[in-house]
C-alpha cells in the first residue's frame, strides 16, 4: 500500500484506541466521588433517573488492560499499514514455518514409502492405513466412501481401467490428473442428427442464443433416474464411462 | 411528572403493530430455525424440494428472527421510548405508518423470494436489489421519524437510549447501503459491486455490525429504558453509559475483518479487527454492568415479576456472549473454532439469550400500556415462558460447544505419520446428538413463544381493552 494510505491506516488505528482511552481517562477525571453514590444528574426521563456513580475501578482497569495489550499487540505484529511488527510475523510465514515443521517430522516416513514398490506397499498395513485416511478425506467425495464411483465418477473397484492400472499409470493418474473426454454423443450414441440439433438449440437456449426456439423445447433435462429403463443398453455400451447408475 | 402536557397524546398505534409483528415473526422465524434443525438430524425432511431445502430455509430463518422478530421490536420499542422519554408525539403518523407496512411488505418479500432461490448470497443481506431498494428507503424514513421526533421533544436533555437507538438507525442505514451495492442483470438479479476479498471486507464490514448495531446497540437502547422502568430504580452511572456508548460505536466497526482470519484479507485488517475485538470487552460489558447493578437494591424483585427475570438473565447472556466473541476473535481460538458449530451457538446465545430475552421482556412490559390494562392476562404464563426460554437458551448453547469444540479438535487432530485422523464424514456422524439437542433446545424456545402469542392474544382481545393513547394516563 501506498506512503498516504499506510500512514491512513496508522492513525485511524492509534486514533481510535488513544481515542477510547482518553474518552476513559476524561471521565473518570471528572468524577466527583469514588464511592457509590445517591447523587442522581438530575435529568428523569419518563420517571427514569440516573444516578451519578463512579466508572467501576475493576472495569476501568479491565478497559486500560485491554488498551494496552491492543498496544503490545500492534507494535509486534502487522496492524499499523506498512509496519511489519517487531516479530517480522506474516500468516505468509507462519503457514510456511508449520509446512517445514511437518516436512521434518513425516518427512523421513514418506521418503521410505516412497523408495518402495507399489506392490510391496499394497502388502504394508501402516501404509494402508495412511492411504485409507487419505482417500476419505480426498478422493471419497467424488469417488464415494466405498470407492464405487458415481455418474462421471469411475468405479475403482472393478478391473476396467481407463488409464491403465499399472501401478505407474495409477501414480500418472494421481500426481498430474487425467484430461477426460466426452464420448460422441455422451450416453446417448444413438442420436439422430435431428436430435443433436435439438440439443445444440437446447444448450444455446441457456444463454438466450437459439436459433430455433421450438426444436429446444423438444428436449427433456436428462434425469439419470428416468433415463435408466430406456438407456441401460447404451449405458452399458459406454461402461467405462458411466460405470454405476 | 410535573411538567408534563396533559393534552399530550402519543402515536401508540404504530407502536402496536410492530409489538403484535414481533410475536408473529418470533413464532414464524423460530419454528423456521426449528425445521432446519430437525432437517441436520433428520435430513429427509428437506422432502426432496428445492423450496424447502436447508440452504434456502436458512437464510429464510436468519431474516426472519433478526430482520422481522428483531426489526419489529427495535421499530416497538424505539417509537415508544422515543415518544415517552422526549415527552413528544412522533413527528408523522403518516410516515410511521409507512415504516410499519414498509418493513413488513420487506418480511413478507424474503418469505416469498428467498424460498423461490432468489439471493444475492451475502449472509443477512441476501435479499435481491429491489427489496434492498425498498430497504433503503424505508430506513431512511425510520431515521427522519427517530430524528426528527428527538429535535422537537420537550425535555433540554436526550435520553441514553436514544443514543443507543439514534447510532444503531444511523450505521445500519450506511451498512445496508454501502454493503448492497449492486449491478442488476435482471428484476431478480444482481451482482456485488464489489469484488474478491475487497466483496468479503465489505460484507463482514456489514455482517458484524449487523450483529453490533441492530442486534447490540438497538438492543442496548431498549435495555437503557426497560430495565430501569421495570425495575423502577434509577439507570446505576451515567458516567459508565458516556464511556460505553462512544467506545462501543468506535470499536464495533473495526471487528468485521476477524471474520477472516488466516484468509486473503492482508494480514494488518485481520490484527486491527483482531485488537479492536479485544478492546470491546470493556466497552459491552459496560452495558451489562450499567443494567446489572441498576438492580441493586431491588433484587427482591425479580422473585415475583418474571418480566424484570428476562430482562436480568438477558443481561447475563450478554455478558457472556460479549466475553465469548473477543475470545473467539483471537486468530490462534479462531484457527480452532471457525467453521465449527461453536459460531452457531455464540450467535445463538446472544440471539436467544440476549435479544430474543430482552425483547421478550419488553413487549411483556410495553402490551398491557399500550392497551391501557394494567397487567398481561396470565403472569404466571409468562413465568412459564422464562423458564421455557432460558431451558432452550441453555440446552443449544451447551450442544453447540460440545459440537464446536469436538469438530475444531477431530479436524485438527493427525496421526504419528501426519495424515489426518478423521475424515469430515466422522466429525459429522459425531455432530449428531448434538445436533439433537440443539433441536430439542429449540423446540423449547418455541414452546415459549407459543405461550406469549397465546398470552398477548388474549390479553389484546379482553373486552375492557381500550387502546389508549392519552400520555396523561399512561404517566403510572
Amino acid at each position: 500500500m501506498s506512503t498516504f494510505w499506510s500512514i491512513w491506516v496508522s492513525v485511524i488505528v492509534l486514533g481510535t484506541v488513544f481515542g477510547c482511552w482518553w474518552l476513559l481517562l476524561a471521565t473518570r477525571k471528572s468524577q466527583t466521588t469514588d464511592a457509590e453514590t445517591e447523587r442522581t444528574t438530575g435529568h428523569s426521563f419518563d420517571g427514569i433517573e440516573e444516578y451519578d456513580n463512579p466508572l467501576p475501578k475493576w472495569w476501568f482497569y479491565l478497559y486500560v488492560a485491554t488498551c494496552i495489550f491492543a498496544l503490545g499487540y500492534l507494535a509486534l505484529y502487522p496492524g499499523l499499514g506498512n509496519y511489519k511488527g517487531l516479530l517480522n510475523w506474516t500468516s505468509t510465514n507462519q503457514w510456511e514455518a508449520e509446512v517445514a515443521a511437518a516436512d521434518e517430522k513425516y518427512g523421513e516416513i514418506y521418503a521410505q514409502y516412497g523408495q518402495t514398490p507399489v506392490p510391496e506397499l499394497a502388502t504394508n498395513d501402516d501404509a494402508l492405513k495412511i492411504g485409507q485416511r487419505l482417500f476419505a478425506n480426498n478422493c471419497s467425495v467424488c469417488h464415494g466412501s466405498a470407492a464405487r464411483g458415481q455418474v462421471g465418477f469411475p468405479n475403482l473397484t472393478d478391473d476396467d481401467w481407463l488409464w491403465g492400472g499399472s501401478p505407474d499409470a495409477i501414480l500418472e493418474t494421481l500426481h498430474n490428473g487425467r484430461k477426460g473426454n466426452m464420448p460422441a454423443k455422451g450416453v446417448m450414441p444413438n442420436m439422430t442428427n435431428e436430435q443433436v440439433d435439438q440439443v445444440v438449440n437446447y444448450v444455446l437456449s441457456f444463454s438466450g442464443r437459439e436459433k430455433d426456439a421450438a426444436a429446444a423445447k423438444l428436449v427433456k433435462p436428462y434425469s439419470p433416474r428416468a433415463a435408466l429403463p430406456a438407456t441401460a443398453q447404451t449405458l452399458r455400451a459406454c461402461k467405462p464411462w458411466v460405470h454405476r447408475i | 411528572m410535573s411538567t408534563q402536557n396533559p393534552n399530550l397524546t402519543y402515536n401508540y398505534k404504530v407502536v402496536r403493530q410492530f409489538a403484535i409483528m414481533t410475536v408473529v415473526w418470533g413464532v414464524v422465524g423460530m419454528a423456521l430455525g426449528v425445521l432446519i434443525a430437525a432437517q441436520l438430524v433428520w435430513p429427509s425432511l428437506n422432502l426432496d424440494l428445492p423450496f424447502t431445502h436447508f440452504g434456502r430455509l436458512r437464510p429464510l430463518h436468519t431474516n426472519a428472527v433478526i430482520f422481522g422478530f428483531g426489526g419489529s421490536a427495535l421499530f416497538a420499542t424505539s417509537y415508544y421510548v422515543v415518544q415517552r422519554t422526549c415527552q413528544t408525539r412522533l413527528i408523522s403518523d403518516k410516515l410511521a405508518a409507512f415504516t410499519f407496512w414498509g418493513w413488513t411488505a420487506v418480511i413478507v418479500a424474503a418469505a416469498i423470494t428467498l424460498p423461490m432461490g432468489f439471493t444475492s448470497t451475502k449472509e443477512y443481506a441476501e435479499l435481491e436489489w429491489p427489496i434492498d431498494i425498498l430497504i433503503a428507503v424505508v430506513w431512511i424514513t425510520y431515521g427522519v421519524v427517530f430524528f426528527g421526533t428527538i429535535t422537537k421533544r420537550s425535555t433540554p436533555h436526550i435520553y441514553v437510549a436514544n443514543w443507543f437507538y439514534g447510532g444503531f438507525i444511523l450505521t445500519i442505514g450506511v451498512l445496508h447501503i454501502f454493503n448492497n451495492m449492486a449491478l442488476p442483470v435482471s428484476a431478480f438479479k444482481s451482482y456485488s459491486a464489489y469484488a474478491g476479498v475487497t466483496d468479503a471486507m465489505m460484507q463482514w464490514w456489514y455482517g458484524h455490525n449487523a450483529v453490533g448495531f441492530f442486534l447490540t446497540a438497538g438492543f442496548l437502547g431498549m435495555m437503557y429504558y426497560f430495565v430501569p422502568k421495570q425495575a423502577n430504580r434509577p439507570v446505576y452511572s451515567y458516567r459508565l453509559s458516556i464511556v460505553h456508548f462512544w467506545a462501543l460505536i468506535a470499536t464495533y466497526v473495526w471487528a468485521g475483518g476477524h471474520h477472516l482470519h488466516y484468509s486473503a484479507l492482508p494480514d494488518w485488517a485481520q490484527t486491527a479487527s483482531m485488537v479492536m475485538s479485544l478492546i470491546l470487552l470493556a466497552p459491552s460489558w459496560g452495558g451489562m454492568i450499567n443494567g446489572m447493578m441498576t438492580l441493586s437494591g431491588a433484587w427482591h424483585k425479580l422473585r415475583t415479576d418474571p418480566i424484570l427475570r428476562f430482562l436480568v438473565v438477558s443481561l447475563s447472556f450478554y455478558g457472556m456472549s460479549t466475553f465469548e466473541g473477543p475470545m473467539m476473535s483471537i486468530k490462534t481460538v479462531n484457527a480452532l473454532s471457525h467453521n465449527t458449530d461453536w459460531t452457531i451457538g455464540h450467535v445463538h446465545s446472544g440471539a436467544l439469550g440476549w435479544v430474543a430475552m430482552i425483547s421478550i421482556g419488553a413487549i411483556y412490559h410495553m402490551i398491557p400500556k399500550l392497551w391501557g390494562l394494567k397487567e398481561m392476562y396470565s403472569v404466571s404464563m409468562i413465568n412459564v415462558h422464562f423458564w421455557l426460554a432460558t431451558i432452550g437458551t441453555v440446552l443449544y448453547i451447551v450442544a453447540m460447544w460440545v459440537n464446536g469444540i469436538m469438530q475444531g479438535l477431530m479436524w485438527r487432530a493427525v496421526n504419528e505419520d501426519g495424515s489426518l485422523t478423521y475424515s469430515f464424514v466422522e466429525s459429522l456422524e459425531a455432530s449428531y446428538p448434538g445436533y439433537f439437542v440443539r433441536f430439542l433446545g429449540g423446540v423449547i424456545f418455541l414452546s415459549g413463544m407459543l405461550f406469549m402469542a397465546y398470552n398477548v392474544y388474549m390479553t389484546v382481545r379482553q373486552k375492557e381493552a381500550v387502546a389508549q393513547d392519552n400520555a396523561a394516563v399512561q404517566a403510572a
